[in-house]
């Protein structure tokens, strides 16, 4: 019984294979009619399958563009550190130009503020310049806003600067209009004080240069304004000028070493 | 139970034409009338399970607007050998399944070189077996435990083969 199912099977079999043999080589092909008869079911299946396969892909692209948007994130932050490095050094070589213009053409080298010292005796700062870089004792340190001070001490690669604040400081000075110099010293972290100076007619509000003629090795740079004119006590003459520097110590960022002349 | 069996042809005609939209252009989607054929030669007669993968094969040539007995000769020959496999198997599990599918696939298609042949069309070359029989077989072996749930839940589950070995 189970060989006569066989053959029949595999007479079938046969029988299929052989008609195929036939219709696959000399029937034509399925008119396209046939296959219209299931083109709604299709349709619907269609726009299912393509609403599903937008969906995973706007999930995939959303994943894709929440990596681009970090990766872009960091490289916008990097182009922002970028653009203040730059902005830095703009304003850095703006300020040279400045002090050669208004100065000295002897302004020799940027140097940064790394430590101040402020206390009842000194008004210093440290800057991060030092003899390997060129810094000698004396040289004068200054901003594009007025003076600042000078240099005091130097090692390898750093220096301080004492400034025209502090108790020890000396700088020969003169009222911009007038010829009359005198020698001015800082006076407790505060301000300039300048006495005997030798015209009246000095007045609040006056802007104040530094005078080579005085004594020192600074160029004529602005200083400051006025603040007070007082007639000297005592047995000296002329007046005792306060002078408000230009210059604020404690936010100054960076300074321009001018070279000794 | 006519109502399951009404949408699961529809819902196997609809994915089997879907295939192509979900699926990589790339990749060869399953061919679940195979695995709605080997289906049924697990729950007929072998005679009648012949006959239906035939009638399958010559409605996806149809459908596909091919050459007419392509598929049906394909199916045909997918359906007869699994048929002596599945004799040759002592248990209804998931892996003899999955031999059973892939000794029909392979059968499937040396036909369908037979065919290439026979015909003298070209259809049929290198890069295609390499780029469409392997995701076709791999891809169909996927889905086939899916689509032989999905058929249980149609047709009912089955207590055996035609020839009670099984």
């Amino acid at each position: 019984m189970g060989e006569v199912v066989n053959s029949r099977i595999g007479l079938l079999f046969s029988a299929l294979l052989v008609l195929s043999l036939i219709s696959t080589r000399f029937a034509p092909k399925a008119p396209l009619a046939l296959s219209s008869t299931v083109t709604p079911l299709w349709t619907v299946f269609s726009a299912v399958s393509l609403n599903l396969r937008h969906f995973l892909e706007a999930l995939i692209l959303e994943r894709d563009l929440r990596t681009e948007n970090a990766a872009l994130k960091n490289k916008v932050g990097e182009l922002e550190l970028r653009a203040y490095q730059l902005d830095l050094e703009v304003k850095k070589l703006e300020e040279l130009v400045d002090i050669k213009r208004t100065q000295s053409p002897s302004v020799f080298k940027a140097a940064q503020v790394i430590a101040f010292n402020f206390d009842a005796l000194n008004a210093e700062l440290r800057i991060n310049k030092g003899s390997a870089d060129g810094v000698q004792l004396k040289m004068a340190v200054t901003t594009p806003q007025g003076l600042v001070g000078n240099v005091m001490q130097v090692d390898q690669h750093s220096a301080i600067v004492r400034t025209i604040l502090d108790p020890e400081f000396r700088v020969g000075v003169k009222v911009a209009k007038f010829n009359n110099v005198a020698v001015a010293r800082g006076v407790a972290g505060r301000v300039l004080r300048a006495e005997n100076y030798k015209n009246p007619k000095a007045k609040n509000g006056d802007v104040v240069w530094s005078s080579n003629s005085a004594g020192g090795v600074f160029p004529s740079v602005r200083l400051g304004t006025i603040i007070s004119v007082s007639q000297s006590r005592g047995d000296t003459l002329g007046q005792t000028l306060e002078i408000n520097p230009f210059v604020d110590m404690t936010a100054l960022e960076q300074v321009y070493l001018l070279r000794l002349p | 139970m006519i109502a399951r069996r009404i949408i699961f042809i529809l819902v196997i005609l609809g994915l089997q034409g879907a295939m192509g939209i979900l699926i990589p252009v790339f990749l060869s989607p399953p061919d679940l009338f195979l695995l709605v054929a080997l289906f049924a030669a697990a729950r007929v007669p072998l005679f009648l399970a012949l006959c239906i993968g035939y009638s399958l094969g010559l409605l996806q040539d149809i459908l596909g607007a091919g050459l007419i007995g392509f598929h049906a000769a394909g199916i045909l020959a997918g359906v007869f050998t699994s048929g002596f496999v599945r004799r040759g198997l002592s248990a209804e599990t998931s892996f003899n399944h999955a031999t059973t599918a892939f000794v029909a696939l392979i059968a499937k298609w040396l036909v369908f070189i037979a065919l290439n042949y026979w015909t003298r069309q070209g259809i049929l070359s290198f890069e295609t077996l390499l780029y469409r029989f392997l995701p076709e077989i791999a891809l169909t072996l996927l889905v086939g435990p899916i689509v032989f749930s999905f058929a249980n839940w149609a047709f009912g589950r089955g207590n055996s083969n035609n020839d009670g070995l099984l």
